[in-house]
């Protein structure tokens, strides 16, 4: 399963970076020039991103082409706003290292820092 | 009757002057380890106080009366003559059923946070799967220019810079603020932050709400302290400072992070844990006390006419 899921990082990597649909057989010929790989197992893949809405397929002839449903930029958007975000976070999901504050604070804390500033000079 | 009343009296003490007490007490910006523990204690002395006020007021219908008995040298018939509260058996029953209700409802609370985490957790990691690359320094690089810096608890153990973050921050402050995030990791802060958030949001005493909030901001200075150093401890301040200037500032004043200006005022003074020894033995005193006067007010009828008792029969 491991595997699998550098696999799917691979095929996004490629979709993100060509930017336009993607035919399995595209996805698997470049592929193969890393690793050699079975046309069903990038089909299945690209099966299981399109099961996890991460792409979407549109018809290309007689074959899906692949397109990524979220940037890369969308998808850390949507990480950051996971930590920034004001609701409350009831089990500590994530830590942030500092949250977010209103120009009054931020003036406080640069005054306190110049504090410490001033105590080594 | 009486312990029930007492140990309300208690709960009234623990929780208003208790509390107001450890919250403007300043040694435990010194250890913050200590003053985590110390207000857990109160918390839970007041959780154990609240439950045996239940447990004292139905001991006449519960078997644990033997068990009173066996310790206070009375019978079991004794026992419950001298707790039978005087309004019958109603109260008793009231009481436990309020009792009951109370811990179910702060086991259902902490149940669903750590389901929610779970969930919260499994999502971010399999997006940081696909869109993060991994740091030879043990972290997750994450493109984004706002500059963030946080970490993952639970089995990923897992600390997240994004590329914002790596540009405004110098080498040495960036190993700091991985330091801190390390420090939350190895210590499960987050198992404390879930325990003391649940009880908080089942039962709305206002102890349990301010025990949480002063539990999120000790944790946050006892990481602050993996920077031990004056150096590393002024350079800690700056990326706390750099961090919350780089993201956009809220429009609306008021919430937004409280602790973040005391962080930095103690990060002006040298070396963490403080605490000289008599001042922890006496913090560890006053935490059993605690503890222990409860369960002691919940005995004490026991006691008492085992005492009497003795006394009047020796004569």
């Amino acid at each position: 399963m491991r595997q699998l899921g550098q696999l799917e990082s691979a095929v996004m990597h490629r979709l993100w970076s060509w930017d336009r649909p993607a035919p399995v057989r595209e996805v698997l010929d470049d592929l193969n020039k890393e690793r050699p790989l079975a046309y069903t197992t990038v089909m299945t893949v690209l099966d299981n991103l399109h099961g996890k809405g991460l792409v979407r397929r549109e018809k290309s002839g007689r074959a899906w082409a692949y397109t990524p449903t979220m940037s890369r930029e969308e998808h850390a958007a949507g990480l950051l706003e996971q930590v920034l975000s004001d609701g409350a976070d009831r089990g500590a999901t994530l830590l942030h290292f500092v949250g977010k504050m209103d120009a009054t604070q931020i003036d406080e804390l640069r005054a306190a820092l110049a504090h410490i500033d001033e105590d080594d000079a | 009757m009486t312990a029930a009343l007492a140990l309300l009296g208690f709960i009234l003490l623990a929780s208003t002057s208790g509390a107001s007490r450890l919250a403007s007490a300043r040694w435990t910006q010194h250890s913050p380890r200590w003053g985590v523990l110390a207000w857990q204690t109160l918390s839970g002395s007041v959780l154990l106080a609240g439950v045996l006020v239940a447990v004292v007021l139905a001991l006449c219908m519960l078997p644990l009366k033997i068990n009173v008995a066996e310790l206070s040298g009375l019978t079991p018939a004794e026992v419950a003559r001298h707790y039978e509260p005087p309004t019958g058996d109603w109260l008793g029953l009231l009481a436990l059923a309020a009792a009951v209700t109370a811990a179910a409802v702060v086991i259902a609370h902490a149940a669903g946070s750590l389901l929610s985490s779970f969930r919260g957790r499994r999502s971010q990691l399999s997006t940081l799967a696909l869109v993060g690359r991994k740091h030879p320094d043990g972290f997750i690089l994450l493109s984004h220019d706002t500059p963030v810096v946080y970490c993952i608890p639970g089995r990923a153990r897992t600390v997240v810079v994004s590329t914002g973050a790596q540009r405004l921050l110098s080498e040495r402050e960036l190993s700091l603020v991985l330091g801190h995030e390390r420090a939350h990791l190895r210590s499960r802060h987050d198992l404390a932050l879930t325990a003391s958030d649940a009880v908080s949001r089942a039962i709305p005493l206002p102890l349990f709400r301010t025990a949480h909030e002063q539990i999120a901001t000790l944790i946050e200075m006892q990481a602050d302290d993996s920077a031990r150093a004056a150096s590393d401890r002024r350079s800690l301040a700056n990326a706390l400072v750099t961090l919350s200037v780089g993201q956009s500032p809220q429009a609306a004043i008021g919430a937004g992070d409280t602790a973040a200006l005391a962080r930095v005022r103690r990060l002006a003074s040298p070396g963490p844990d403080r605490l000289s020894a008599p001042r922890k033995a006496l913090v560890a005193l006053a935490c059993a006390t605690a503890i222990v006067t409860p369960v002691g007010l919940a005995l004490a009828p026991a006691f008492e006419a085992s005492a009497t008792e003795c006394c009047t029969t020796s004569q």
